[in-house]
C-alpha cells in the first residue's frame, strides 16, 4: 500500500515537475521575448543602420557652455574641425573657409569677457534654405542643415542670408580632400555638425569641436533635442539655454550657456 | 591608249595595297585602341562588368541623392567604396591623382572624352597610407595657421569659472 502510494506520488511529482518546468520556462521565454525587442530597439535607436534613412523623430543639437571654454579651447576646436574635414588655409583670413570661428564679446558695463565658438546654428527655420535658388542648401529631416554641393552653383545668397555668417565660399581649388568631407571650389560650405560621425554613431556621436574641447571637462554636449532623456535635453531643462539672436525666431539647434 | 587599258588594274592594285597597309597597321596596334584600366583590389566588382560599364553613373547619381538627403550610407554603391577598391597604389607606392590618365576613372574617361567633375569635390584616393609599411600619409591636412575672426587682448582662463556658476 505504502509502495503503491509512494510510487503514485513519485509519478505525480515527476509529471508535475515536468509540467511546471515547461510552464515556467514558457513564461520566462514569453517575458523575455516581450521585453527583448524593447531593450534591443532602445539600443539601436541611438545609432541608425546604414541602409536606414534619417528620421524626424530626432533633432540633433549642441549645448555649448562658454563658462568652461577659453580661447585655447576654441582654437583647438577650430583646428580639430579643420583636420576632420581637410580644410586647408591659404594664409588669407578674409577668404579662407571658416566652418567655426571664435567670437569675442566684452560686456561694456560689467567688463565681462566671453569667448564663444560660432558655427552653423542648424536653425529650425533656416534663412539659408529659404533663399537658396537651387535647393542645394537644405535642412535634413533630423535637423542638420547641409549644402548639397552637387547642386550648389556658388551664388552665395545663403552667405548673405545667414545672420550668423556661418557659410563660407571656397575660392581655391581643393586638393587632398577627405572621403568623409567632399569640398570643392565654387561651392559654399559650412559646419555639418560632423554628419558623417552622427550617421555612424547616433546619440553617442561627438563632433570634432566637442571632442577637442571636452578633453578634461564637459563643455560641449551633443545630443537629441527631441529625446527628453538625453543629456542635452536634461541640461537644457534644468538650466535653460540661450540662443544667439533669439529675436530672429529661427530656433537654432545650438544653444549656449554663459552668454 | 596604254593608260586606258591598264587604268583599272593599276587602281585596283593601289586600293588593295592601301587596304593591306591599314589592316596590317590595325592588327599591330589593336591592343592600343582600348583604354588600359589599372587592376582593382578583390575578386570582382559589386555589379557585373557590363552592367557597370553602361550604368555606373546611374548608380552614382542615384546614390548621392540618397546619401545627401536621407543619410543612407550603404557601402554597395558608395563612391568611397568604389575608390577604395579601384584606386590602388602604383609601383612607387603612391596613389595616382585623377588628373593623370593612370587613375582608374580617368583612364576610361580620357579615352571616351567625357569630362567628369566628381573629383573637384570628392577624394580621388582612399585615405590611409599608400605604403602600409612606411605608414606615411600621402597628404598633410594640418593647417599652418589658425584663423580667428576676433583677437582678444587678454586671455581669461576657465579656472575662474566652474559649472555651478551658470544659472
Amino acid at each position: 500500500m505504502k509502495d503503491l502510494s509512494s510510487r503514485e506520488d513519485e509519478k505525480q511529482s515527476t509529471v508535475n515537475q515536468s509540467r511546471r518546468g515547461f510552464i515556467a520556462g514558457g513564461a520566462t521565454l514569453g517575458a523575455a521575448l516581450s521585453i527583448a525587442p524593447g531593450v534591443i530597439l532602445y539600443q539601436t535607436a541611438n545609432a541608425k543602420a546604414p541602409e536606414e534613412p534619417v528620421s524626424d523623430k530626432v533633432r540633433w543639437g549642441m549645448l555649448i557652455n562658454t563658462n568652461l571654454i577659453d580661447e585655447a579651447d576654441i582654437e583647438a576646436a577650430i583646428t580639430a574641425c579643420r583636420t576632420e574635414h581637410g580644410v586647408q588655409t591659404h594664409d588669407r583670413p578674409t577668404t579662407d573657409s571658416q566652418w567655426i570661428r571664435m567670437v569675442h564679446i566684452k560686456d561694456r558695463d560689467t567688463l565681462h569677457v566671453t569667448n564663444l565658438p560660432m558655427m552653423c546654428q542648424h536653425c529650425e527655420s533656416p534663412p539659408c534654405v529659404d533663399v537658396c535658388p537651387t535647393g542645394a542648401s537644405f535642412k535634413r529631416v533630423d535637423g542638420i542643415v547641409l549644402v548639397d554641393k552637387h547642386i550648389c552653383i556658388g551664388c552665395r545668397y545663403c552667405m548673405m542670408a545667414c545672420p550668423y555668417k556661418a557659410r563660407s565660399f571656397v575660392h581655391e581649388k581643393t586638393t587632398d580632400q577627405l572621403p568623409t568631407a567632399p569640398r570643392g571650389k565654387g561651392t559654399v560650405e559650412s559646419c555639418t555638425l560632423c554628419v558623417h560621425r552622427v550617421d555612424r554613431d547616433g546619440e553617442n556621436a561627438v563632433p570634432a569641436c566637442a571632442e577637442a574641447v571636452n578633453k578634461d571637462k564637459t563643455a560641449i554636449i551633443f545630443g537629441d533635442l527631441n529625446n527628453p532623456e538625453s543629456d542635452i535635453s536634461k541640461a537644457l531643462k534644468q538650466f535653460g539655454g540661450t540662443q544667439v539672436r533669439a529675436d530672429l525666431g529661427l530656433n537654432p539647434g545650438i544653444r549656449y550657456w554663459g552668454i | 591608249m596604254l593608260m586606258k587599258k591598264y587604268t583599272f588594274r593599276i587602281v585596283l592594285t593601289g586600293v588593295a595595297l592601301l587596304l593591306a597597309a591599314f589592316s596590317w597597321n590595325a592588327a599591330a596596334d589593336g591592343d592600343d585602341l582600348m583604354p588600359k584600366l589599372p587592376s582593382a583590389k578583390g575578386e570582382q566588382c559589386v555589379e557585373p562588368t557590363d552592367v557597370m560599364r553602361r550604368n555606373h553613373y546611374e548608380f552614382i547619381l542615384h546614390k548621392r541623392d540618397q546619401t545627401m538627403r536621407q543619410g543612407i550610407r550603404t557601402s554597395k554603391h558608395s563612391l568611397v567604396e568604389c575608390i577604395s577598391c579601384h584606386v590602388q597604389p602604383d609601383e612607387n607606392k603612391q596613389f595616382v591623382s585623377h588628373e593623370s590618365e593612370e587613375h582608374f576613372c580617368s583612364s576610361c574617361h580620357a579615352f571616351a572624352a567625357v569630362k567628369i567633375d566628381c573629383f573637384e569635390c570628392h577624394a580621388d584616393k582612399p585615405t590611409g597610407p599608400a605604403d602600409p609599411a612606411t605608414h606615411e600619409k600621402t597628404s598633410s591636412l594640418l593647417p599652418t595657421k589658425i584663423v580667428a575672426s576676433s583677437q582678444a587682448s587678454s586671455v581669461i582662463h576657465s579656472s575662474l569659472y566652474n559649472s555651478k556658476v551658470d544659472r
